[in-house]
């Protein structure tokens, strides 16, 4: 039987980017969206996923914020993290590393770009 | 007879000669083989590489669908304004920019400044973005040269032909080497549609007042009646 496809919990407060993320990942992966770290942490409660792609400006509960919480759930304790980062910022890579992220992308990515990082964590 | 070393010469010659021939026949055959083979790699190096390209187009088509779509899908007037910064951040990698308004009414005034991401709030386009910003508003979006900028672009903002402001954007992220053909086709996307979409919500937001403000004054007629 064809497995069900992987399922990946996206992060993002930008409607944007969540529709572009959306379609580079359709048929490839299931993808469930969260608009800030609060939404995705109370998701996280009652289910786990593949792996979580997360921005890191988003209010309410940044990147940071989220990874620390979500790294303390039992459902996302060991789920691959992988940040969006919109610019070359060094110490917040290091930190959301620190905290338990497991691989960041550069925004704006390709969906090759996208697709490579996934499948860095997840495996083809 | 059978033992006749002349007959056994020849017969070795004869078989000989036809061992070479069917060597030479076999001969062609590979060089045959070989150049169709090597005509068959050059097609699918062509595919692969149309393959890329074609993949390549999609992800620019949607982008473009997804730039699109978000513009004209709010008719709040802070919500569009959001969309075009969203858009120059996440699919153009814009760090510094800036959307910038004209006042029909006096043309010579310093554009007026939207939205930003980076810039002064004071002073936030230099002379010589000035002069571009007036330059593009009858003429194609600027861009700078390769390896050029700051600016690396300044984009009308049109409503039916009918230049309404600028995007100026001053810098990308630095992982980014510039603008590319992809960012320039978005960019000219929201040239075309940005304003058109503002200016759609913007007449929608002051229909809306407009209702509500002559409703409250139907509804105080009637009770007063």
């Amino acid at each position: 039987m064809a497995g069900a496809l992987r399922s990946i919990l996206l992060v993002d407060d930008s409607a944007t980017l969540r529709a572009t993320v959306h379609l580079y990942l359709k048929g490839a992966y299931e993808v469930h969206e969260a608009t800030d770290g609060a939404v995705a942490v109370a998701l996280l409660r009652s289910r786990s996923f593949d792996l979580i792609l997360t921005d890191i400006n988003m209010p309410n509960l940044d990147g940071f914020g989220f990874i620390e919480q979500a790294r303390r759930l039992p459902t996302a304790s060991v789920t691959p993290i992988v940040v969006m980062t919109a610019r070359d910022a060094e110490e917040d890579v290091d930190r959301a590393f620190v905290l338990g992220a497991t691989s960041f992308v550069n925004k704006p990515f390709s969906k090759e770009n996208l697709l490579t990082a996934l499948q860095r964590q997840l495996g083809p | 007879m059978m033992d006749d070393p002349t007959h056994k010469t020849d017969q070795i010659r004869a078989l000989f000669h036809t061992a070479s021939s069917f060597m030479d026949e076999l001969m062609k055959e590979n060089a045959q083989l070989r150049k169709e083979l090597g005509r068959i790699e050059a097609e699918n190096r062509e595919f692969a590489e149309r393959y890329v390209k074609i993949e390549e187009h999609a992800d620019v088509l949607q982008n473009l669908y997804v730039a699109s779509h978000r513009l004209h899908a709010t008719l709040e007037p802070s919500e569009v304004l959001n969309t075009v910064r969203e858009i120059l951040i996440n699919l153009v990698g814009g760090e510094v920019f800036g959307i910038f308004l004209l006042d029909e009414t006096s043309p010579n005034a310093a554009p007026s400044l939207l939205a930003h991401e980076g810039m002064d709030e004071a002073n936030p386009l230099t002379a010589r973005e000035v002069t571009l910003a007036r330059q593009v508003l009858t003429s194609d979006p600027w861009y700078a040269p390769s390896g050029g900028g700051p600016p690396l672009a300044v984009v009308p903002l049109r409503v039916d032909d009918r230049p309404v402001g600028v995007i100026v954007v001053r810098a990308v992220f630095g992982h980014k080497k510039g603008l590319g053909p992809l960012d320039q086709q978005i960019l000219g996307l929201l040239s075309g549609q940005a304003a058109t979409a503002l200016a759609g919500a913007r007449l929608y937001a002051e229909k809306s007042r407009k209702l509500e403000t002559m409703k409250a004054f139907l509804d105080f007629v009637k009770t007063r009646g």
